[in-house]
């Protein structure tokens, strides 16, 4: 059956409503989705399941109007227009489906409501009800609403819009039967839109249609906790406490898995077998060596993306489910945006930023949320000169803590002071309105433990399904290249570069080169290598500013121009070496 | 008018109530006491004042029209009315207060013998009970105290067209002293030598709305007007509505509102635009 058969509901409603955590319940798909708006920076589309009937079910980003007055808004009207791939600018993939965007006109639309805050939301399904279209409303986080005292009477609100409206708890699943019913049966009928009205109007209906469903709200001020957070006493101490808790569990926690349970199962039960194994099945020789040599692949190909980045995948998701779900960063970008504003960005930038300690690809996704352009090209560049994904963060604790801890200290003071100036001169060079944020501080909210659960467990899928065996085949190349002794050819051609400028010995070319294809392979050949103090702390500071992994130049290329993606390759490259020679010279003074 | 005062008294805070500012007696120590050497007080006014209310002066746009027809008064005088003496020269018919007898005395004497007694009149009165109307400008002085209450009680009361200057600290030596002024309605800032500066305002067409921005931390207000801007109105930010300011985030940060229990971080300069009332001020318990 081809796509454009298929029925499309569209999955529309205001930002940090659930609408992806809907969308996943209904597709069996695992899109993001995290407690502050702006997750959902790209549509993505999926069948739904427990239908007899085809239905494709398009999550379009949270817009909270119609008005077209933004890209995610534009990309939510042309979808309901159903403009089609050719005349669009839709012609992206996005993050977990790859899906072509060729959408029909749709059949339906699901308008999802904020029942805490159902103003806005009404709102925007006023514009929703322009179209004709048949509608299906969900009135989500009930159950938030109801903790804070709020009771809506959603017979009468289904009644006075005309359309059927389903109570649901994203999370826990609740009342999604019924919705899935409602929209079997909305993609048959049909419904004519109303008129275009100017907003003013719809405001002021949406205010009585509150007034008339919901007993009237005292003007609460927000949780005291809120103002604690934000406010430089004790906010200021707190953010401080909160991240370096993350830091020492993200490291602590990896660490124990690799040392504890890793280590010992893999170098003592797995890659004995493997050697006795190739040994009686491989006559020694090149082939042998290829396989379990020194960069033996199938010992490093596993040792390396099992044993040392896996268990901080592991540790920095879990850690960064819980300040996801918690609703603590956007708090955390308020209190340093004064701060933030000083290096030309806004508080909210935090997001992506520490997002790019992952991987920079979602990082450099999520910067669309930000809102000028010169705060976004400050963020890409910071992300892709300072900031290592988590394999590579892996690769740097494993190469320096486990040789001397003050090494890996100074790395980092390094690694912020360079990202600080660099924010520092981009803000000088770098032409542009100042940045001026709107940010919504959505509930403080208790993470759910199977949500958390659930979300580490997709990321150990996805990492073990995508990452280990490009991981593994780099690896492989390498050893073809050292055993068949191409690596010594270019060894002796970087050699001036490696052993001139950054002291290290000839074979450290090896990372340089590998270090194009993955990020964390810039520093992982380090390991086997016997380097002085000094020479680790320069190998892991080449590795840290050398250039982001081609994935990442290539989005970058996408969400910018090639020429940024180059400038940005050229730059990093260019400031690894300066700083590497730089740190080769101050360190052997001492 | 009265309400209007306690949403801007936060910066009352700068102000140390127990500790009398000394350097502001010192100030009028010396001044009062060199004075009455003309020669050095020539140098001094040169030194400290001339650059400075001349600049003032051509900026405030009162010598456009008809200057000698435009009375401008100057609260603080002090024994050395420079201000007053320099507004004289310029053609302004000037009055000058202070509320220190001694002063007051020598500045009369300061005025008679630069010959300017058909300009100025030195009157002694607190600044804080005067009838600004009658004025085309208002000088106020660096040591009026309490500065801002008078600033904003004569901005509340003055003509549209007229025109009021007063003077901040700028650096942190000055600042330590002097408190900063932050009456609620923008003016025009001129940087000054010295660590000072100079702010021109013209009285506010409503003097019952103020940028949320200045609106202090705990306080509860009605929004009046809101900037185009598509993120605001969704988050609740209309007119019409109660909003409570939350905090105002540090170095310059955002100031946190909430509305209808909805809490938000919004840019400073945005918040700047937002205009709320002060009649419903209250205090959030």
């Amino acid at each position: 059956m081809s796509r454009s058969d298929m029925k499309s509901i569209l999955l529309i409603g205001p930002p940090n409503v659930g609408k992806s955590v809907l969308f996943n319940h209904f597709t069996g798909l695992e899109v993001s989705c995290a407690n502050y708006s702006g997750t959902t920076v790209e549509y993505s589309s999926g069948q739904l399941q427990q239908s007899d009937k085809k239905i494709l079910l398009i999550d379009v980003p949270g817009t909270y109007s119609l008005e077209a007055s933004n890209e995610a808004e534009q990309v939510a009207v042309d979808m309901l227009k159903g403009v089609t791939a050719r005349d669009s600018r839709l012609a992206s993939c996005c993050e977990g489906t790859h899906q072509h965007p060729d959408t029909p006109p749709p059949a339906a639309v699901l308008c999802v409501l904020d029942a805490v805050h159902l103003e806005s939301s009404l709102y925007l399904l006023s514009f929703v009800m322009d179209y004709s279209l048949p509608v299906v409303a969900a009135l989500n986080r009930v159950d938030i609403a109801r903790r804070k005292g709020i009771e809506i009477d959603t017979a009468l609100l289904a009644e006075k819009l005309g359309i059927p409206v389903v109570e649901t708890i994203a999370p826990t699943g609740e009342g999604t039967e019924a919705l899935l019913d409602e929209m079997k049966q909305a993609v048959t009928s049909t419904r004519s839109g109303n008129h275009p009205r100017p907003s003013a109007e719809r405001w002021k209906d949406a205010e009585e249609l509150v007034r008339e469903l919901s007993r009237p709200q005292s003007v609460r001020p927000a949780d005291r906790l809120t103002r604690q957070l934000i406010s430089p006493w004790p906010g200021i101490p707190i953010a401080l406490f909160v991240l370096a808790v993350s830091f020492g569990l993200v490291v602590g926690i990896g660490m124990g898995i690799r040392q504890v349970l890793l280590l010992p199962l893999f170098r003592g039960i797995i890659f004995p077998l493997i050697t006795t194994g190739v040994e009686t099945v491989v006559p020694p020789g090149i082939f042998r060596n290829i396989l379990i040599g020194e960069y033996g692949f199938l010992i490093k190909g596993l040792e390396w993306p099992l044993t040392l980045v896996f268990p901080y995948i592991l540790s920095f998701y879990a850690a960064m489910a819980l300040m996801e779900d918690s609703g603590y960063l956007p708090r955390l970008g308020a209190l340093l945006d004064g701060l933030f504003t000083r290096f030309g960005v806004s508080g909210g930038s935090i997001i992506p930023l520490l997002l790019g300690y992952g991987c920079a690809i979602p990082a450099i996704l999520a910067t669309r949320a930000l809102n000028t352009r010169k705060e976004r090209l400050i963020i890409v560049t910071v992300i892709c000169l300072t900031i290592p994904c988590i394999s590579q963060t892996g690769a740097i604790i494993t190469l320096l803590a486990e040789h001397s801890l003050l090494t890996a200290l100074a790395l980092i003071l390094t690694g912020f002071s360079v990202a600080l100036i660099t924010g520092l001169v981009l803000n000088r060079l770098l032409t542009g309105a100042p940045p001026a944020m709107v940010l919504e501080l959505p509930e403080l909210l208790f993470p759910r433990p199977a949500v958390l659960g659930k979300k580490v467990l997709i990321r150990i899928k996805r990492f073990l399904k995508d990452e280990v065996l490009p991981m593994a085949g780099a690896v492989g190349i390498a050893s073809v290249l050292y055993e068949s002794g191409i690596m010594n050819i270019i060894g002796k051609f970087l050699s001036p570069l490696v052993t001139g400028w950054l002291r290290l010995p000839e074979e450290a070319a090896i990372p340089l080169v590998l270090g194009i294809m993955r990020r964390e392979l810039s520093i992982l050949p380090l390991l086997e290598m016997e380097l002085t103090a000094l020479q680790l702390f320069t190998g892991a500071l080449v590795g840290l500013f050398y250039v982001p992994c081609i994935a990442v130049v290539v989005s970058v290329a996408k969400e910018f121009r090639l020429r940024t993606a180059l400038i940005i390759l050229v730059g990093t490259s260019a400031s690894a070496f300066f700083l590497g020679g730089l740190s080769a010279r101050i360190g052997s003074i001492f | 008018m009265n309400r209007v005062i306690p949403m801007c008294s936060h910066n009352g805070r700068f102000y140390r109530k127990d500790r009398s500012p000394l350097l502001v007696q010192l100030v009028k120590q010396f001044e009062y006491r060199s004075s009455r050497n003309l020669w050095f007080a020539a140098f001094y006014g040169r030194l400290f004042y001339q650059r400075m209310i001349s600049q003032e002066v051509h900026l405030s746009g009162l010598l456009e029209g008809v200057p000698n027809e435009k009375r401008v008064l100057h609260v603080g005088c002090g024994p050395m009315p420079f201000t007053a003496l320099a507004l004289a020269r310029l053609g302004l018919h000037v009055t000058a207060l202070d509320n220190d007898p001694r002063a007051v005395e020598q500045a009369r004497r300061v005025v008679s013998h630069a010959g300017l007694d058909h300009m100025i009149s030195i009157v002694l009165q607190d600044g804080a009970s005067l009838d600004p109307r009658p004025y085309d400008g208002v000088w106020i002085s660096l040591h009026v105290y309490p500065r801002d209450q008078v600033i904003e009680k004569y901005l509340g009361r003055m003509r549209k067209e007229s025109v009021l200057l007063y003077r901040n600290p700028k650096n942190i030596l000055l600042r330590r002293w002097y408190p900063r002024c932050r009456p609620p309605w923008p003016g025009r800032r001129i940087p000054q030598p010295f660590g000072k500066e100079s702010i021109i305002m013209h009285p506010p067409a409503r003097t019952d709305r103020i940028p949320l921005s200045r609106a202090p931390a705990g306080t509860s207000c009605t929004i009046e007007a809101v900037p185009k801007h598509p993120l605001l109105s969704p988050l609740g930010i209309r007119p019409g509505k109660q909003v409570s300011i939350e905090a105002h985030c540090m170095f310059g940060g955002p100031i946190a509102l909430s509305i209808d229990g909805r809490t938000s971080a919004v840019h400073r300069s945005l918040a700047g635009e937002i205009l709320i009332s002060t009649s419903q001020e209250r205090q959030v318990p």
